[in-house]
């Protein structure tokens, strides 16, 4: 019996051996909390960020895609400056009266003025 | 048993000025559930910092059904343990022996080799046992307390007290 009170003894002194900084409860400050206006103008600017990103993502990825012709194929600016290149030096090789007998073949309907 | 303020006057206050509240009237008590966990002063200092930046965050879901000190004794010890864990597994080491040398270096620590043989003991109790003595001799509370705080009864805890004090003496025996 002896035994356990001295245990019980001890035990109530086992916080005595914990010390804390003098005025260290007085001096006490809490981390500094965001307030949720604040919170809530960051979202903002992260939502405006994310929506300009994805503006321009689109932007670059519709300069990229290739463009459809009729026939469904893909082209490109590329192509298309080089198919005009090639029918403009087919045209210069040409007469003004080849030219109107081609395009007449074309379209019997149309009328020319040269 | 800590202080608990008057929900009907709490609940209108702002968020600034709950925390204030809180901080004032028991930080001391949390500090209290914090130290005999994870030993040293200023790991406890570092959870009770983590403690009040959980509370802010989580202060909305509060739901006023139970105490206020029982909300923040649940982050408190969640919080510490969490600290405990983390730490052991840093530095590779076992809990108790971790918490022990964590004491043994704590400039606020004035144990001599007979306390510290006793924390030793405490540390070998099964969990609920360790908290039966810190909610007895650190937050120094009645078994009437403890038993409003943990949901157990009084009879359970006394029993579980009595029988840690028992497995103490015995292993205090061996030296």
């Amino acid at each position: 019996m002896n035994r356990k009170n001295d245990i019980e003894k001890q035990l109530s002194q086992l916080k005595a051996h914990y010390k804390v900084p003098k005025d260290y409860f007085n001096n006490f400050k809490t981390p500094e909390f965001k307030s949720r206006s604040d919170k809530k103008h960051f979202k903002l600017k992260k939502s405006w960020m994310i929506a300009a990103g994805f503006l321009l993502l689109i932007a670059l990825g519709l300069e990229f895609i290739p463009k459809q012709n009729s026939n469904n194929q893909s082209i490109t600016n590329t192509d298309t400056r080089r198919q005009i290149s090639q029918t403009n030096d087919l045209f210069n090789d040409l007469s003004d009266d080849d030219i109107i007998n081609y395009l007449s073949d074309e379209d019997p309907d149309l009328e020319f003025e040269l | 048993m800590a202080v608990e303020p008057d929900f009907n006057v709490f609940k209108k206050l702002s968020k600034e000025a709950q925390i204030n509240w809180m901080v004032q009237h028991l930080n001391q008590d949390l500090y209290w559930v914090i130290r005999p966990i994870v030993k040293s002063h200023a790991d406890t200092d570092d959870v009770l910092q983590n403690v009040w930046l959980k509370v802010y965050k989580n202060l909305d879901r509060f739901q006023y059904r139970s105490k206020l000190f029982s909300w923040l004794y649940r982050i408190a010890v969640n919080e510490a343990f969490n600290h405990v864990k983390k730490m052991t597994k840093h530095k590779n080491a076992e809990v108790e022996n971790y918490m022990l040398q964590n004491l043994k270096d704590d400039n606020y620590y004035t144990g001599d080799d007979i306390s510290l043989l006793l924390e030793n003991a405490i540390l070998q109790l099964p969990p609920k046992q360790q908290e039966v003595f810190r909610l007895k001799y650190f937050s120094e509370m009645t078994f009437e307390e403890m038993s409003e705080l943990l949901g157990t009864s009084t009879g359970a805890l006394k029993s579980s007290y009595h029988i840690a004090v028992k497995k103490i003496k015995t292993s205090l025996k061996q030296f």
